[in-house]
């Protein structure tokens, strides 16, 4: 890991010297150009990682997990025009698998953050709308009023961008419930046995309205999707960064960007 | 007498390769998207194995050989994403092309069984089958036919197949209670019952995408992009992606 933080250090003063350009410039650059994604979904891995090596308890990398994320919004969906992010905050995974107070921690992490935006008036201006996805249901109710107050203050928002934020969320879990939602209305008569096909799944996800991720972005090295928007990353292009997610910075991301502009997209054809 | 001593080494090469391998955990099954061959035409590898055949007809090659190398490994599973309904929209020549391939060697498989008695596999061509010429679905029934009470080892080949479709199909045809419905429930109405997880998932070429191939079992499967065009994935590639399988195991569990 240290190698890799040298060698992303080395490339950032490279491009910074190259370019003599702050990443303002650049972000700004590569929006006009255009051909960015329309939806960047990041699997936000690596808080516990980064501060085991930096000898500070797992709260301390929570801690700058999120002051990350709060960069990341303001890069995403601020200085790049992209219409929609969306982050897996918490599976329903560790939900379940991790110690109790870590967990409880994190919640109570995420609620602050819920209810900072609720108080932000900067969110409301830049008229961002945000969703909160998984199964709700399960949380503490501290998080589960501040979600609800969150999607509240921003529900006429989203011409300035969607953020949706996922928390003991699991891909497999949000179909199941979606394959519940049609076997029901199959009971009830209200849909046909023919029509259910790909969009009718589609149509009972957690964020139909929301179109599918063209990138999916995931720190700290881990090869793998982790049962994440299973039907939505169908041709999504993924991106796999070996820095932990308080390290994904503004080049990690311009370069993430800079990956998926080189990419043709064929969709199977 | 020099090409039986390459020959003897290569052979020799791969036992080690997999008794190395086989001390670590083994993935039982591994999915790979066999991308790369358009843009092939034959390496020169694979130009010795069969003068003047196209990128797809190397694809098939390399397919067998891949097939012997996991077997050798251990691996219980092999799936295979041959052919997306989403592939139909290609120009008419190349999907003819494939077409005929498909309808070919699927025969020979069920002609020349040696190879698939040998090794117990049961070959099972999973996809809508229906919208296949009938040919193709003649030929892939016949291979199912001869090989279905091999016990030893699977490979599934998806053929005009896509994930979200098997899903959406899965939800249509059974006419379920929504109490009933749960994770195993689900994936035993998929096309690789009873398999419902992947360990290892291989995509050559370089693209990071997983199109549309086993979405649902796909969902904690070590995913390695390696950037080699199918017809010259070799078994060092293969080794390669087992070893970054097992390094990540401890953190599956």
């Amino acid at each position: 890991m240290a190698f890799s933080q040298l060698l992303l250090s080395m490339q950032k003063v490279i491009q910074e010297d190259q370019n003599g350009q702050s990443y303002h410039e650049v972000m700004r650059q590569r929006k006009e150009a255009g051909g960015l994604p329309r939806h960047i979904a990041i699997i936000m891995d690596g808080n516990r990682r980064y501060a085991k090596a930096l000898g500070k308890p797992s709260s301390f990398g929570h801690l700058k997990g999120k002051e990350r994320l709060e960069q990341v919004i303001r890069w995403v969906l601020g200085e790049l025009g992209i219409q929609y992010l969306t982050v897996f905050a918490l599976s329903m995974e560790n939900l379940q698998g991790r110690a109790q107070w870590e967990v409880e921690e994190l919640l109570n992490l995420m609620a602050l953050g819920l209810e900072q935006i609720s108080r932000d008036r900067e969110i409301a201006d830049k008229k961002i709308k945000v969703r909160v996805v998984g199964a709700l249901e399960s949380l503490p109710s501290r998080l589960r009023r501040a979600a609800e107050e969150a999607e509240r203050f921003t529900e006429r928002g989203g011409e300035g961008g969607t953020l949706t934020i996922c928390i003991g969320y699991g891909g497999r879990q949000e179909l199941l419930q979606a394959v519940k939602k049609l076997a029901k209305d199959y009971a009830d008569g209200s849909i046909a046995l023919e029509s259910i096909d790909e969009s009718s799944m589609k149509q009972h996800l957690y964020t139909p309205d929301i179109p599918d991720p063209d990138l999916m972005i995931r720190t700290s090295g881990e090869q793998r999707i982790s049962n994440f928007m299973l039907w939505q990353a169908a041709y999504s292009e993924l991106y796999f960064s070996p820095l932990p997610w308080p390290e994904f910075d503004e080049w990690a991301l311009i370069g993430a960007l800079d990956d998926y502009l080189s990419r043709t997209r064929r969709f199977g054809h | 007498m020099k090409k039986g001593v390459v020959r003897w080494s290569k052979r020799l090469a791969r036992f080690l390769v997999s008794r190395v391998l086989r001390c670590g955990p083994i993935p039982k099954h591994v999915a790979f998207i066999m991308d790369g061959n358009r843009r092939s035409g034959g390496s020169r590898r694979m130009k010795r194995l069969s003068e003047g055949q196209e990128g797809h007809a190397y694809g098939f090659l390399q397919l067998k050989e891949c097939l012997k190398w996991c077997l050798d490994l251990g691996i219980k599973v092999v799936t295979v994403y041959a052919f997306s309904l989403e592939n139909f929209k290609r120009s008419a020549v190349e999907v003819e092309t494939i077409m005929k391939l498909a309808e070919e060697k699927l025969n020979e498989l069920a002609e020349e069984r040696g190879f698939l008695d040998r090794h117990g596999i049961k070959v099972q061509i999973l996809g809508d089958l229906d919208v296949l010429p009938q040919h193709v679905k003649a030929a892939a029934c016949r291979a199912m036919k001869v090989s279905e009470h091999h016990e030893q080892a699977v490979l599934n080949i998806c053929i005009a197949y896509t994930s979200l479709a098997n899903m959406a199909e899965a939800v249509e045809d059974g006419t379920l209670k929504p109490d009933d419905v749960t994770d195993e429930l689900f994936s035993e109405s998929l096309y690789t019952r009873p398999v419902s997880q992947v360990d290892l998932l291989v995509r050559t070429s370089g693209e990071t995408r997983l199109s549309d191939f086993l979405l649902w079992q796909s969902a904690c499967a070590c995913v390695q992009f390696q950037p080699v065009l199918w017809p010259d994935f070799s078994l060092w590639h293969l080794a390669s992606a087992i070893l970054q399988y097992q390094r990540s195991f401890s953190d599956l569990q």
